[in-house]
């Protein structure tokens, strides 16, 4: 099973292929929109990738909430049902 | 393809928000299980595209794009309850041309929905040109989005468009 880690960086390789960044380049805190550009096209096309990888839905309300990978990945285990990451 | 539904002109006109003059599919032959199909559509040089273009040139390919597109929307609007929301574009993602789409051909869309949820749809696929292929589409996005002057409570995400 994978730790609340493993899943972080599962969802930051996802996030940076849609923003078209190195994965290195994204942190965890880093602003989509102000830091890398991001449209909220791109952050539909990251919802739809999450939900085909984890078999899950997320409403779309909750895009507004998807501002950087520490809330991709609250958002995203609010659904799935994941442990918070630990520091 | 057995066991599933095919679409006409008539029926793919009526599910998509385009009006009859923008719709770039003939026949949808959707699967049984509702997560594949094929589609056609026949290439005329008549055709608004070819009326100042060099025919030679090949039909264009965002339009090939568009109705690679349009049947993706026909393969996830029908397998969904009408809500009114119409669905758009949302994103392509690692789609390669290979071949031209001379007028008198006909493109043939393969398609598999990759993934569905309420509110987005995943497609890929790959499009010939009679035998030939032309184009594999590694994702099209695709999502649910309130009609203008409806009520749109599971609209767009609350930041800025740009």
């Amino acid at each position: 099973m994978s730790t609340a880690n493993e899943r972080l960086e599962e969802l930051r390789d996802v996030v940076a292929e849609v923003l078209e960044v190195e994965t290195e380049e994204l942190t965890d805190e880093g602003d989509f929109q102000a830091d890398y550009e991001a449209d909220s096209l791109r952050a539909i096309e990251m919802l739809a990738r999450i939900e085909k990888k984890y078999r899950i839905e997320i409403p779309q309300k909750e895009l507004a909430e998807m501002r950087n990978l520490k809330t991709v990945y609250e958002v995203t285990a609010r659904h799935a049902g994941w442990q918070p990451v630990t520091a | 393809m057995t066991g599933g539904v095919c679409l006409d002109f008539g029926d793919i006109s009526a599910l998509l928000p385009h009006g009859r003059a923008m719709v770039l599919v003939d026949r949808i032959w959707i699967a049984a299980d509702g997560r594949s199909a094929v589609a056609t559509k026949a290439v005329s040089g008549t055709e608004y595209c070819f009326r100042e273009a060099d025919a030679g040139c090949g039909y264009p390919e965002s339009l090939v794009v568009e109705s690679f597109g349009q049947t993706a929307a026909v393969l996830w609007l029908h397998g969904r309850a009408g809500d009114g929301r119409l669905p758009m574009f949302a994103a392509a993602r690692d789609c390669v041309f290979t071949g031209r789409v001379p007028p008198g051909t006909t493109l043939t869309h393969e398609l598999e929905l990759e993934h569905a949820s309420d509110g987005s749809a995943m497609v890929s696929g790959r499009t010939r040109a009679g035998a030939e292929p032309v184009a594999t589409f590694g994702s099209l996005i695709a999502v649910a989005r309130a009609a203008p002057g409806t009520d749109a409570e599971d609209g767009p995400p609350g930041r800025e468009e740009r």
